[in-house]
């Protein structure tokens, strides 16, 4: 098991005008389970790409095990991939897949057969050794190419949008596959998606990127709890959260709309007005789990309630999603489902202010710590 | 309901019918060919006016006589041999140098690719008998001229099978060969082991237009050689036809026998020279 480290990565394409990653910072533990996750574009691949060899690194370094690696072939690199689009060999039968990178390893017969057996036992393929990939479903296919990373005991694991071209169902059930082999094999892995729910299950560390640069890593729970910016705040958690322009005054948050104007909670309150944010004007954030309709909730905190016209509601069956609209823009409640409300129906929201989140309006940074 | 029956029934017929006539207007010269390497030379003269012409000799012991004779008074075994050498050395060079080419121009970036891949694109339109000319004089240069490397060489690398070759490796996902790369493997050993085999259609389509392009060829080899027992099965039937005393229905055998090994190849590779041919190398799809 290896650690990795990537200090002040950079990478620019050949007739590109900008960066594709900006000052890339990150210290990987050895079996950490790492996955970087943004929008497209983002430069997610790319740093993969880097690590893997695939792409050059244009300033900064690359270690493994406190090894420079930058200028080292891919395969010297001893680092197992798997691909978005599978990247089998169609020729080959699934054992052979696996195989291939072994047998150039010049590993003996007997080793590859055990090695091949015992993978192919931890992803159910046992009784499709012999066929060809086209003669195998999608789901199957990623787990050859899962198979063909774990015959080769490779240290480190990298992840490419493994799970993006399988169906719904099909992604929930392989992301548990995948969460089960690593803790089975430990296998350092870095793993990449847009899908903050792959993320946030995945992760033992999430690295959240935009525009080629790292905007946060943390825990799951960190990047959820405690988001650095609005960005993170509004990439991770579905629905997204809503974000409202506040003005803090007299203790309290009003809207510029006058649509709300609620009382913030004493610590958070404090906090603010040491950095000098009294009578300025900030960027509130809450999640739409933290938009409540229990009665209970309402006539605790008659302050925190607000009002406003359903527009469009989806029931999901143990919860409701409400959407209406507030202080100019659009508020996303999830709900409990008894409190499922119809398009044009008049209701009542309370804010767990506790759980809300500020932003300097500028600079779009964190004010909660 | 009765009447649609009877519209597709008239369909099938006449399309039958039609395709038939075609089929046998396209099969006549060959059939009348092999049928008159069946008969003595004076039947054929006697028969070209009636349907005769059309059938061998009534007497079963006639049909190998030309055969034996053309062995007899020619080397021809030699000729097939020399034929056969050509056009085996120069499908496996042209597979080697063509597939490697297209493997280039599809998964390299070099300075200058778009430009020379233009330039080799451009070459299509140049009819081959005007760089005949050009072509002796480079052969005469390098010192081959009589040698079977004359033959072989200039017929390997051809625009548009590196174009086929180009266009069936550039369909193969990138992440293949990068698989590949993180699993070991070599430039040459992707080439090999992985890409190639991924293009057989292709592979299968070259050879074939390969094999029968050197074997049909007769202007390039006349040219480069002198000494006939070099000489491949279609100079050599030139030779024999110009030889006196020429024998029409002996002729005819040796136009048989060299007409035998492209049926086979056809065939054998139909499957893959249409395929091939119809997506001018759209990979392995």
């Amino acid at each position: 098991m290896v650690k990795i480290d990537l200090d002040h990565v950079y990478k620019k394409y050949d007739n590109a005008k900008n960066y594709s990653v900006k000052d890339f910072n990150l210290h990987i533990n050895p079996q950490e389970f790492i996955v970087f996750v943004g929008p497209s574009g983002c430069g997610k691949s790319t740093t993969l790409r880097m690590i893997a060899g695939l792409e050059d690194i244009t300033k900064g370094t690359f270690k493994i095990d406190g090894k420079v690696m930058n200028d080292v072939a891919p395969k010297n690199r001893d680092i197992a991939m798997v691909f978005q689009n599978y990247a089998l060999y169609p020729h080959m039968t699934v054992y052979d897949n696996m195989a291939f990178g072994l047998k150039l390893n010049k590993v003996s017969k007997s080793e590859i057969d055990k090695k091949i057996q015992k993978a192919s036992e931890i992803l159910g393929l046992k009784e499709y050794l012999k066929r060809k990939p086209a003669a195998l479903s999608g789901g199957q296919r990623q787990r050859v190419a899962l198979g063909r990373a774990i015959v080769r005991d490779a240290p480190i694991f990298l992840m490419d949008e493994p799970l993006s071209n399988l169906d719904a169902k099909l992604r929930v059930t392989m992301r548990a596959e995948i969460a089960k082999i690593h803790q089975q094999l430990k296998t350092t892995t870095i793993y990449v998606t847009h899908d903050q729910t792959e993320a946030m299950t995945l992760a033992d560390r999430i690295v959240v990127l935009k525009d080629g640069q790292i905007q946060q890593v943390g825990t799951p729970m960190e990047v959820y709890n405690k988001p650095a910016n609005v960005f993170v705040a509004g990439f991770i958690g579905s629905p997204a959260m809503n974000f409202f322009n506040v003005k803090l005054e007299n203790g309290l948050v009003h809207d510029i709309n006058g649509d709300f104007n609620i009382p913030v909670p004493e610590g958070k309150l404090n906090i603010l007005k040491d950095k000098g944010y009294d009578g300025q004007e900030l960027i509130m954030g809450i999640r739409p789990e933290d938009v409540h309709t229990e009665q209970v909730f309402l006539e605790s905190f008659p302050h925190n309630v607000v009002e406003s016209t359903v527009v469009v509601s989806e029931l999901l069956g143990s919860e409701t999603q409400l959407y209406t609209n507030l202080g100019g823009t659009e508020l996303v409640s999830k709900v409990d489902a008894r409190d499922f409300a119809k398009p044009g129906a008049h209701v009542k929201m309370g804010f767990e202010m506790n759980k809300v989140h500020f932003f300097d309006k500028d600079s779009e940074e964190t004010l909660d710590n | 309901m009765n009447r649609i029956i009877s519209r597709k029934t008239f369909h099938i017929v006449w399309t039958t019918v039609l395709i038939t006539l075609l089929a046998l207007f396209f099969l006549f010269p060959l059939v009348w060919m092999i049928v008159s390497s069946m008969k003595p030379e004076q039947q054929i003269y006697n028969n070209i006016s009636n349907f005769k012409a059309f059938l061998p000799s009534a007497n079963i012991s006639e049909w190998g006589k030309a055969y034996s004779s053309i062995f007899h008074r020619f080397n021809v075994f030699r000729y097939i041999l020399n034929s056969v050498f050509y056009a085996v050395s120069l499908t496996i060079g042209s597979l080697l140098v063509n597939s490697l080419a297209g493997y280039g121009f599809a998964k390299y970036k070099f300075t200058g690719r778009k430009l020379i891949f233009g330039l080799l694109i451009a070459m299509l339109v140049i009819p081959g008998a005007t760089l005949l000319i050009q072509q002796f004089q480079v052969a005469k240069t390098i010192g081959i001229l009589n040698t079977p490397l004359a033959v072989i060489l200039p017929g390997m690398s051809s625009p548009f099978y590196i174009y086929m070759f180009r266009n069936a490796f550039a369909e193969i996902p990138d992440s293949v060969t990068e698989a590949a790369e993180l699993d070991g493997a070599s430039n040459l050993r992707i080439f090999w082991n992985i890409l190639l085999p991924m293009t057989m259609p292709t592979v299968a389509t070259v050879g074939t237009l390969s094999f029968i392009g050197s074997w049909n060829d007769y202007v390039w080899p006349l040219m480069v050689l002198t000494n006939s027992d070099q000489f491949p099965l279609q100079v050599a039937i030139t030779n024999i036809n110009n030889t006196q005393p020429v024998y029409m229905n002996q002729v005819m055998s040796i136009l048989t026998i060299s007409t035998v090994p492209l049926i086979l190849v056809y065939i054998f590779f139909q499957k893959y020279l249409v395929q091939g041919m119809g997506s001018a190398g759209n990979g392995d799809k």
